[in-house]
Order: C-alpha cells, then sequence, then structure tokens
C-alpha cells in the first residue's frame, strides 16, 4: 500500500475575489506521479500554489505525512521536502546559472550542493558549459532545464510542477519528460500540471481532470493510457484528434 | 599640468569616500529596491557618533567606525522590524516613514548638538604622493574605502547569504520555494545597508566639515553615484565614484563650486539617458 505524501482535502482557493478552485481533494503517494489536466482556468496552477504554500488555502486542509501544514509558509514547506517548478520557470534573472542552482540548495553543506550541481549537469549536459552565464540570457528549453535542476537541488521528496511544456519546442519538451522517470526513480513524488493530455497519461500513475476548479475525474492513468483521445472528449470537451 | 594631477590625485582620493557614501545605499536601493530617503540620515549619525566618541574617549576615528556600523546598523534593523517590512506592497508609505525617521534625526542632533559645523581631527600630517602633499589621513581614508568596497562586493558574490540577498528583488516567491526565508534577508541587507551608511559617516567625518543637514549633500553624492554606476552594480559605482569626484574637483578648481550640483545632475541626466542600466550597463532598471 503506498503512504500518502501530500494531499490536498476540501482545498478552497483564489485571488481577491476570485474562486480559483472549490472543495478540491488529491492525494499524492509516496513515490508517485500525479497528472493534473484540465483546460485553461481549471484551477490546476493555483492547486500547485495552494500545495506549495505560495497562496493560503481559504477552506480545507493541506497535509504533509497527515499533518496539516495549512499554517507553514513556501520557505518552510520547501524546507520539508516540498520543492515547485512554477509556470514559466521564474529563475533569478540578475543570477548566473550556478548561482540559481546552488539557490536551490541554499540549505544544503558546500560538500552536497556541488554534488547535486554536479547531478544536474549530469540530467541535463547541456548546462554543463554555461554555468556563468546569466539567466537572463537563457533560451526557453535552458531556462526549463535550470528552473527543474534547481528544484532537484533541494534534494526534494516532492515536486510540483506547473506546465513544463509551455512555450517550448517539442523536442526540447521532449528532454524535460526525460528526466521526470530519473526524478522518480529517485523517490521523488511528483504532481505534473500540464496540457499535453498525451504526455502526461504516458508517465503519470494517477490522473486528476479539474474544470471550472473542481475535481471532474479522479483515477488510475492506465485506465485512458490507451485512448487519450476519451479522456479529451469526456472531460475535457475537446473532440478526438483535438489538440491536448 | 601640476594643478591637473593635483586635481585627479584629490579626485581619486575623494572617490574612494563617495563609494563608501554610496555602498549602503547600493545595497538598499540597487539590491532590495526600497528607495532610501533616510540615508543621509544615516551617514550623518555615523558622522556625529564619531565626533562624540573621539572628543569624550579619544578613541581613534578609524576604530570608530565599528561603533557607527554597529549604531547605525542596529537602528536600521529596528526601522525595519518596527516598519519597513509591513510596507513591502506600498512604497510611498514607506518613502514617507524614511523621509519621517530622517527629520527625526536632524531634529534630534539640532536639539542634541545645536547647529555648528563639525569637523573630526585627525593628526598624522602628510606625504608626497607625485610630488603633492597629502594628508595621510586621506590615505586611511582610502584604504578603509577599499576594504569595505572589496568586502561588500565579495560577501554579496562569493557568499549565499549574499546571492539570495541579489536574487531578493528578482522574486520573492521563487526564493521562497527554495526554502529562503525572504523576509529574513530583506532584514538582513536593510541592516547591511544602514550599518554600511553609519561606516561612510565615520569616514567622511574625517574628511570634510559637516552639520546636521550635511546628510542631504552626503545622500545627493550617494544617489548620483548609484545611479551613475547602475543601480545594484558596484563596479559600476566605483568607476562612477571617480567620475563624480573628479569631476567635483575640476569644476571647483577651474570654474566654481557653486556649479557642482549642476554639473552632477547635467552628468545623471546624461548617463540616465544614453546608459539608463549604468555606465557599465549591467544595473537593474
Amino acid at each position: 500500500m503506498t503512504l500518502t505524501l501530500l494531499a490536498g482535502s476540501s482545498i478552497t482557493a483564489g485571488y481577491g475575489d476570485l474562486v480559483a478552485i472549490k472543495d478540491v481533494s488529491v492525494d499524492l503517494g509516496e513515490g508517485n506521479l500525479l497528472g493534473v489536466v484540465g483546460p485553461n482556468g481549471a484551477g490546476k496552477s493555483t492547486l500547485l500554489r495552494a500545495l506549495a504554500g505560495v497562496i493560503p488555502v481559504r477552506a480545507g486542509t493541506v497535509s504533509w505525512e497527515g499533518r496539516d501544514i495549512n499554517a507553514l509558509s513556501a520557505d518552510k514547506r520547501a524546507r520539508l521536502g516540498i520543492s515547485m517548478v512554477q509556470e514559466g520557470r521564474r529563475l533569478f534573472p540578475s543570477l548566473s546559472v550556478q548561482e540559481n542552482l546552488m539557490l536551490g540548495a541554499y540549505h544544503a553543506s558546500p560538500a552536497e550542493r556541488q554534488e547535486r550541481r554536479d547531478q544536474v549537469v549530469e540530467m541535463f549536459p547541456p548546462l554543463g558549459p554555461i554555468m556563468d552565464r546569466s539567466a537572463s540570457v537563457l533560451s526557453g528549453g535552458e531556462q526549463q532545464m535550470v528552473a527543474v535542476g534547481r528544484a532537484w537541488m533541494s534534494k526534494p521528496r516532492c515536486l510540483l510542477i506547473d506546465e513544463p511544456s509551455l512555450g517550448l519546442a517539442p523536442i526540447i519538451v521532449d528532454e524535460i519528460y526525460k528526466a521526470l522517470p530519473v526524478l522518480q526513480s529517485a523517490g521523488v513524488s511528483i504532481v505534473l500540471v500540464e496540457q499535453e493530455v498525451g504526455r502526461v497519461l504516458r508517465i503519470a500513475d494517477r490522473i486528476v481532470v479539474l474544470h471550472e476548479g473542481t475535481v471532474m475525474h479522479d483515477g488510475p492513468a492506465e485506465d485512458f493510457r490507451d485512448r487519450p483521445d476519451a479522456l479529451r472528449e469526456a472531460y475535457l470537451g475537446i473532440a478526438p484528434g483535438g489538440k491536448g | 599640468m601640476n594643478l591637473l594631477l593635483q586635481v585627479v590625485v584629490s579626485g581619486t582620493l575623494l572617490a574612494a569616500v563617495y563609494y563608501v557614501l554610496s555602498l549602503g545605499l547600493n545595497i538598499i536601493l540597487g539590491v532590495l529596491d526600497i528607495v532610501n530617503f533616510a540615508h543621509g540620515a544615516m551617514i550623518i549619525m555615523g558622522s556625529y557618533t564619531t565626533f562624540y566618541l573621539h572628543r569624550y574617549t579619544g578613541l581613534s576615528p578609524w576604530l570608530l567606525i565599528l561603533v557607527d556600523m554597529v549604531l547605525v546598523g542596529a537602528l536600521g534593523a529596528v526601522l525595519y522590524l518596527a516598519y519597513l517590512r509591513f510596507t513591502v506592497e506600498s512604497p510611498l508609505v514607506r518613502m514617507f516613514a524614511l523621509i519621517g525617521f530622517s527629520s527625526v534625526v536632524v531634529a534630534a542632533i539640532l536639539a542634541m548638538s545645536g547647529s555648528n559645523f563639525r569637523t573630526v581631527q585627525v593628526g598624522y600630517g602628510t606625504i608626497d604622493i607625485l610630488g603633492l602633499p597629502v594628508r595621510v589621513s586621506q590615505l586611511i581614508a582610502f584604504g578603509f574605502a577599499l576594504l569595505l568596497g572589496t568586502l561588500t562586493i565579495l560577501w554579496l558574490n562569493h557568499t549565499k547569504v549574499g546571492v539570495a540577498i541579489r536574487a531578493v528583488t528578482d522574486d520573492r516567491v521563487a526564493l521562497r520555494l527554495c526554502g529562503v526565508n525572504d523576509q529574513r534577508l530583506s532584514l538582513l541587507a536593510f541592516t547591511v545597508g544602514a550599518a554600511l551608511a553609519g561606516a561612510a559617516g565615520g569616514v567622511i567625518a574625517t574628511y570634510v566639515t559637516f552639520g546636521p543637514d550635511s546628510g542631504l549633500s552626503f545622500a545627493i553624492i550617494a544617489f548620483a553615484v548609484v545611479i551613475l554606476g547602475g543601480l545594484g552594480d558596484f563596479a559600476g559605482a566605483a568607476i562612477a565614484s571617480f567620475i563624480v569626484a573628479t569631476t567635483q574637483t575640476f569644476v571647483t578648481v577651474y570654474w566654481s563650486s557653486a556649479l557642482i550640483n549642476t554639473t552632477l545632475f547635467l552628468l545623471v541626466l546624461l548617463v540616465l539617458v544614453l546608459r539608463p542600466r549604468g555606465l557599465l550597463g549591467r544595473g537593474r532598471l
């Protein structure tokens, strides 16, 4: 039986007067990859931000290994082992690639930081020669590699990734997606938010479909693995063969 | 020719002092993105602390710079904790708080010390450099400036805390997601910035005469150096300090000291138009 690592129980969250997710419950089992799909505005990013502590939940509970962590700020949750790759990568543009990565392992010892940095270069070899380059001049693909690498530097037990394919060429997305099973096999549990249903279904253990801020479906990914069009048609309102 | 050489030597020595004036501001404005309207008040607090402690204890003004740093740094920390941390989203409120703090400091100095101009007398005599007499105290101030500037740059670029402080204004949320407490970092950066302003006050007290209102002139120079050098660019600020100091010395010697501020503003305007990211093009916008 898989133990639940991170869970949101009946959580409601939003921005100002806007309620972006309402009464949403999700469970992430230890070592699992949970895919969260849904159309634009479904509340996928809000769900991740609420789980990571970037925004507060208005109702419900976010728990970590069964313990209520609603009161913990994002930095404290990160120190527990919850790391997040935000939509749009969100690197520190005034810092170099190396400095961006090192900040991911802020609380680690210098030796650990160096070891994890080497692991990032092993995972994403193109980063090796550009360690001293400013993050502000990187291509989208390089930025995404640094963003995932920075999250890995914190030695996370749980990784929340928001739309890693956004704005990237398919060949670059392939590189990023190759890294996810590697992270999972290293013991990292992953919540992956994505609009590309087909890609998510190929690697996810469970799939959650969000629509207008509520959960429309929550079940094993294998139910739809061979027929992603059925998932699109049933829950996302996209005809078979359509993009997504 | 001899006069021109004198302008260059004096300008270089003065540049080091101007660089120190800009260090604290460059951290608070250039790195933390807080327009520190209290920078002049913090400097002048350092100057008066050195003046009185030197007068009543006889301790070396160079040693007293450490006291200036601790005292003004601690006050900066209190100011940040008690008020500024609540104003992250309200720059206007923050501006008035800092102006208010400045007014209180100037009023307190006036009440306690009067409006007389002060100076910290430092002996040591003069030595010849390139055939020109230079006060040893100026050389010591120059050394202090180099030391403080080097330590600040090393701290910001080669320690994990320094690097994290540089990231604060880039993206606070991303920093939190790295497990870093951004509020604690901002407090530290503001405290260090204030401490450096205090140190600058101690250094400049050995260089020029000062009064309760002198903080404003010192702050104007610091703002000019930081803007010319590029916000957050400490190497750019070093070059800017040299340009500002030699220009001021040149204008004073060859034209009139009344034109100093005019020249300074023209210089800032010119660089803002041609190089909005500062002389080296690496500063924040």
